[in-house]
């Protein structure tokens, strides 16, 4: 009898302790999530004075129905996994090679993350000047110095090569995340398992699939997972460099701003959370971590 | 005891939360009004000048205070969006005319107050050219007061011209000649800089061609009329002029330095390209020209202070006198020299106050200032069909249908007819 009045009325207080948080989470979280949702069902004018009209499913209908829709969704998950496999294998890889004793390590160290750091405008900037058509160093280069190419490629005008190069951005932009964390991980892996390794006659690529790779399993996982959110709903770095490679976050800026649907735009947002939720929770369950 | 905790706590966080969602007070309890005033000076010195404005104001009106939300140009118009549907729009907005039928189409616009308060500042005064620009679909009722503008037509070296043999161009023929016997690719020069870029300022240029071939978007009536034999012309063109310019998307960044380091004799510019001109000196080299075919199209594009609309009386009242403060001559004058040059004056009292005439920019490009000045009324624009300012022609701009065209068709190097009957049928889904 005793233990269960002490047991109720520790949850009052843990009620008490988590009140603020709780508040603080339904106000910023749920309630504009719940207030997204309700847009999502109609047809909502800019100016809040005027009546919104309800249209039902008519917004998702319309998406659905949108070929444009289906190209930006392939786009995005091709986006996604080819920057996020690049930026975190180059990240890996790095830090395979600094988890080593060598001079100018620590300067070495801050000037990798460096493009990490840097705000996305002026790494744009520095882009489309180096792949400017007039006077950019790589046509100057390819052209007039090793003559890689008569025509000066225009890089950010064609489909395939503005796509090619935002990934590469995407991936030279975000390894250094990679990096650090598994840096850090990296540092705690006991050297005397591959000295065991060593003994027994392993390889480098087994003392890597043996010894490293479970030790920063949990690591990489999240970072896999992370950066696949944030890129997934990536807009700015690909909306500065190019208007060709259409990719979601566009899709949806476009909607709700060049063309004030704010309805449409709402009901996509749905829609990604959706997706994404569902890749998120296959691949958590996939690797059990 | 703990209940009585859990309630305080949960009343102090409500407050807390509707204090954050709340709009603030506007009328103080001494009796000020304070209004929001929103406009894209963010650089340090254009809010210098402001700020001064806004200092002499409130001497004047005690009772009124002005919060300024300087926001920068990029995200001006997703800000508006965002603000409007919070019910949280600024009182007096800074406001491009195109813009300003997006927000007239969505009733944000208090077009009485907007009126009144161009009257009371002397609408004889501006500019016709610029009055017809923040006209309304009706032709009775104004989306804002202009405040400053600029136009875009054909800039060219003189002397690179002469070298050739060539004058001033007069018509499409001229500036087709002189650009190709600039072109010499093989050494990266090109005849003429041109807007190729997906974006704004394409469609601005291509407008030129177009209404000077008396080719629109739209006819006297409202209806789309953009698959005409005039817009073919005007595309075909542009398509060709194209050939003579810079590779790939040219946007205002490439169009200014090629014309500034030489690469090009001609470019497509608005009057910002002035104030680079003063800076490297030899401002009497420079020409404008206007593209000429059947009729002459200068594109230009006003600054206009809006009243939103939704307000209560103290509120408006404060926004009309602060519209009608910065809307007086020696104001406006102040507001056009943060950017001498490039900004250009939209009515005559400031063409002529003796502040303006004695800046050392404008004075130093002497006629071409005059010239210049004048041409605000050949402005012509998409959308714009005997003085009736169709609404719908906001959301057609907006929605980037005509930038995506032109880049085609020059960069892409897609036909015409093509492109054409997909822009026709992409602008129908915007307007219907």
């Amino acid at each position: 009898m005793k233990i269960l009045k002490k047991e109720k009325s520790d949850l009052k207080l843990a009620m008490i302790l988590l009140f603020p948080s709780m508040f603080l989470i339904l106000l910023l979280v749920a309630y504009p999530m719940i207030s997204n949702i309700q847009i999502s069902f109609f047809e909502q004018p800019v100016n809040p004075l005027l009546p919104a009209t309800f249209v039902g499913f008519g917004n998702y209908i319309d998406i659905l129905k949108d070929g444009e829709f289906f190209k930006s969704l392939g786009l995005t998950f091709l986006y996604t996994f080819l920057a996020v496999a690049g930026s975190t294998a180059f990240g890996l890889a790095v830090a395979i090679f600094f988890n080593r004793p060598f001079r100018f390590r620590k300067i070495a160290r801050s000037l990798i993350i460096l493009s990490y750091v840097t705000p996305s405008i002026s790494l744009v900037f520095a882009w489309k000047y180096m792949f400017n058509n007039g006077y950019g160093i790589i046509n100057f280069l390819g052209e007039d110095v090793f003559h890689l190419f008569d025509h000066a490629p225009l890089w950010f005008d064609n489909p395939i090569s503005s796509f090619i190069l935002v990934v590469l951005f995407a991936i030279w932009r975000y390894f250094p995340y990679a990096f650090i964390s598994l840096l850090a991980i990296l540092q705690t892996i006991d050297t005397t398992l591959y000295e065991a390794a060593e003994i027994d006659g392993a390889s480098t690529w087994q003392k890597f699939k043996i010894v490293t790779l479970p030790a920063i399993m949990p690591v990489l996982v999240t970072v896999i997972t992370l950066r696949s959110i944030w890129l997934f709903y990536m807009f700015t770095d690909v909306y500065l460099l190019t208007n060709k490679v259409d990719i979601l976050g566009i899709y949806l800026y476009e909607t709700a701003f060049a063309f004030n649907d704010l309805g449409k735009a709402a009901s996509i947002s749905v829609i990604l959370f959706i997706i994404l939720s569902i890749v998120i929770v296959l691949s958590r369950k996939r690797v059990k971590f | 005891m703990i209940k009585k905790g859990l309630t305080i706590v949960g009343t102090l966080m409500l407050a807390a939360g509707l204090t954050a969602c709340g709009g603030g007070e506007k009328q103080g309890a001494d009796g000020t009004t304070t209004i929001e005033f929103m406009h894209s000076s963010v650089e340090q010195e254009r809010l210098a000048v402001i700020n001064k404005l806004v200092e002499k104001f409130e001497k004047e009106n005690p009772d009124i205070k002005i919060k300024q939300v300087p926001v920068e140009e990029d995200s001006y118009n997703t800000k508006i969006v965002t603000l409007a549907s919070a019910g949280k729009l600024p009182e007096v907005l800074e406001v491009g005319q195109d813009y300003a039928k997006v927000m007239d189409k969505d009733q944000l616009i208090d077009k009485e107050a907007v009126k009144e308060s161009l009257e009371a500042t002397g609408e004889g005064n501006f500019y016709d050219g610029a009055l017809k620009l923040v006209k309304t679909e009706d032709g009775k009722q104004y989306t804002g007061v202009p405040i400053s503008g600029w136009v875009q037509g054909i800039w060219y070296k003189k002397d690179m011209l002469a070298e050739k043999g060539f004058d001033e161009p007069k018509n499409w023929d001229d500036v087709m000649a002189i650009a190709k016997a600039f072109t010499d690719e093989a050494n990266k020069k090109y005849g003429i800089a041109l807007p190729t870029v997906e974006g704004g300022f394409s469609e601005q240029g291509f407008s030129q061609f177009a209404l000077s071939n008396n080719a629109n978007v739209l006819d006297e009536k409202g209806n789309l009329n953009v698959n005409t034999p005039e817009m073919k012309e005007a595309l075909a063109y542009y398509k060709e002029l194209a050939q003579y310019t810079m590779p790939g998307s040219n946007d205002t960044t490439e169009v200014k330095d090629s014309f500034m380091n030489g690469t090009v004799p001609m470019a497509l510019y608005s009057t910002y390209i002035l104030p680079s001109v003063f800076e490297n000196g030899n401002t009497d080299n420079i020409g404008f020209a206007i593209p000429e075919q059947k009729s002459k199209a200068v594109f230009g594009t006003v600054s206009a202070l809006t009243i939103s609309s939704g307000l209560e009386d103290t509120e408006k009242e404060a926004a009309q006198k602060f519209t009608e403060f910065l809307a007086k001559p020696e104001n406006m004058t102040e507001w056009v020299l943060m950017s001498p040059g490039g900004a250009q004056p939209v009515n005559e009292l400031v063409t002529e106050n003796v502040d303006y005439q004695a800046n050392e920019i404008v004075k130093s490009f002497g006629e071409l200032s005059t010239e210049i000045a004048a041409s605000f009324n050949e402005i012509q624009v998409f959308g714009l069909v005997d003085g009736k300012n169709f609404l719908k022609m906001g959301d057609i701009t907006s929605s980037g249908e005509f930038p995506k065209l032109i880049n085609n068709i020059t960069v892409g190097g897609k036909d015409i007819d093509k492109e054409l009957q997909n822009t026709e049928e992409a602008i129908k889904d915007v307007i219907n």
